[in-house]
């Protein structure tokens, strides 16, 4: 596993140093430095996996190894690397350098196991969701019971507001779960009919997002049920400026009032193309006092 | 007359006292067992026992808080008067005092609508002089039904709807 890291690590040195896009020749001279690296080195001693040599062709990179006579490769072999790539952020360099990656498996000289990763491949697994991450007894859910997944590779951090339960981030997504309690029950049929106002729900958008001006108009929002219970849905866009520099915030918010708490989940980044990546994280949201 | 009516009205006196002090006597034999067998529980039950009050006042309901206030798990199990009880009022019709316990096996046992509902019912008798209503089909979900145990596939959602029939109705 170390010395993963450190193939990993060089690689992502090597081709990020590189800048332009990964030429067949800059592949190949890493596969020669590589090559040198890992041959008879124990990659993993737990399983006695050693590395047999690293070669590539074209734009793949193939990483071959030895295994003892008892070990055989899981069914989900290909999905668990995958899996275990992204976690560690590792697929990044594949991507950017537009590099397929191979895995040769050896044993007594013989192929006995064999997969090549297409970057393209990585780039549509890349968002991936994982285990569910339990919300139910975080002093911030305020006694709700929830839990949802969090995608594989984003960081999962503590709230650092008040009522910020946990924030996913990954690069300039993020992701996060808000919890206050609003001091008395509703339910879901208030919910429902407070929801079909539309007055009430521009006074709601405006109280929550903390618009000041008058000018304000709702612009898309919409009721939607996420495990049997309405929310609503809305988005909103913020002009910002870093060193003379101007971009968009384009939040997306899941809102409701689930018991005595207002709650929402909001994915926000500068990209308008994030938004399915946030309606996945939100569709594996699970209420648990709703069945 | 007079004579035979002083003497109905003095045993009418007599009689009333020594029910009173019977059921007295019936209460002391109870209740000193279950608070031998209580215990502060203070930071579990709190939240249920604010949201209470919080919802009476949201409904515009101020009753009097006594001073004599205790609300309190107890092992109610272990006593025979009470071995299945999930919880137990002594404050009802007494508006000086509030004295409830409620079952800490059962609490473990309840989900938390049951734990809301449990907190509720208990405070309803005491604080709002409520009584239980009967075991029928009709009462199923009401806050005042006097079988908890029978919650646990209610929801949250049930409970809100139940506590604001409740209180909307006083």
């Amino acid at each position: 596993m170390i010395y993963f890291r450190f193939v990993f690590v060089f690689l992502f040195t090597t081709f990020n140093c590189i800048g332009q896009r990964v030429t067949e020749d800059d592949i190949k001279k890493v596969s020669v430095k590589l090559n040198k690296k890992i041959i008879g080195i124990e990659i993993d001693p737990s399983s006695g996996i050693k590395g047999r040599g690293v070669i590539s062709f074209g734009r793949k990179l193939i990483f071959q190894y030895d295994v003892p006579e008892n070990w055989y490769p899981f069914d989900d072999f290909k999905q668990t690397l995958v899996r275990n790539l992204i976690e560690n952020g590792n697929e990044k360099m594949y991507i950017k350098g537009e590099i397929d990656v191979g895995y040769f498996y050896y044993k007594k000289n013989k192929l006995i196991k064999s997969l090549i990763i297409d970057w393209e491949e990585f780039d549509k697994l890349r968002f991936n969701l994982g285990e569910f991450v339990e919300l139910t007894n975080h002093p911030k859910s305020n006694g709700l019971e929830i839990k949802l997944k969090r995608p594989l590779g984003w960081e999962v951090k503590e709230g650092d507001g008040p009522h910020i339960v946990k924030k996913f981030v990954h690069e300039q997504k993020i992701y996060l779960i808000y919890v206050k309690e609003i001091g008395q029950f509703f339910s879901k049929d208030e919910v429902n009919s407070f929801f079909k106002n539309d007055s009430d729900v521009n006074e709601f958008i405006k109280g929550m997002i903390g618009y000041k001006g008058d000018d304000f108009k709702l612009k898309k929002h919409k009721v939607v049920t996420i495990e049997n219970h309405p929310f609503l849905y809305f988005s909103d866009s913020e002009k910002k400026e870093r060193m003379g520099k101007e971009f968009e915030i384009i939040s997306h918010y899941w809102v409701s009032i689930l018991e005595d708490q207002l709650i929402y989940f909001m994915g926000s980044s500068i990209s308008s193309k994030d938004y399915n990546e946030f309606f996945k994280i939100t569709n594996s949201i699970k209420l648990l006092n709703q069945y | 007359m007079m004579k035979k009516f002083i003497t109905i009205l003095i045993s009418l006196v007599v009689i009333t006292i020594l029910i009173f002090g019977l059921l007295n006597v019936l209460e002391n034999k109870t209740i000193e067992p279950v608070r031998n067998l209580s215990y502060e529980s203070n930071e579990e039950i709190k939240p249920y026992i604010d949201k209470f009050f919080r919802d009476l006042t949201n409904h515009g309901l101020t009753p009097v808080i006594p001073q004599d206030f205790i609300v309190k798990f107890s092992d109610l199990e272990s006593h025979k008067n009470t071995s299945h009880t999930h919880g137990i009022s002594f404050g009802y019709k007494d508006d000086d005092r509030v004295e409830i316990y409620i079952n800490k096996n059962s609490w473990n046992s309840f989900n938390k609508t049951q734990k809301y509902y449990i907190v509720y019912h208990e405070l309803s008798h005491d604080i709002l002089n409520l009584d239980d209503l009967n075991d029928s089909d009709e009462n199923y979900g009401h806050i005042m039904f006097p079988y908890i145990s029978k919650y646990d596939d209610l929801k949250m959602n049930d409970f809100i709807k139940n506590m604001k029939l409740l209180f909307d109705s006083l």
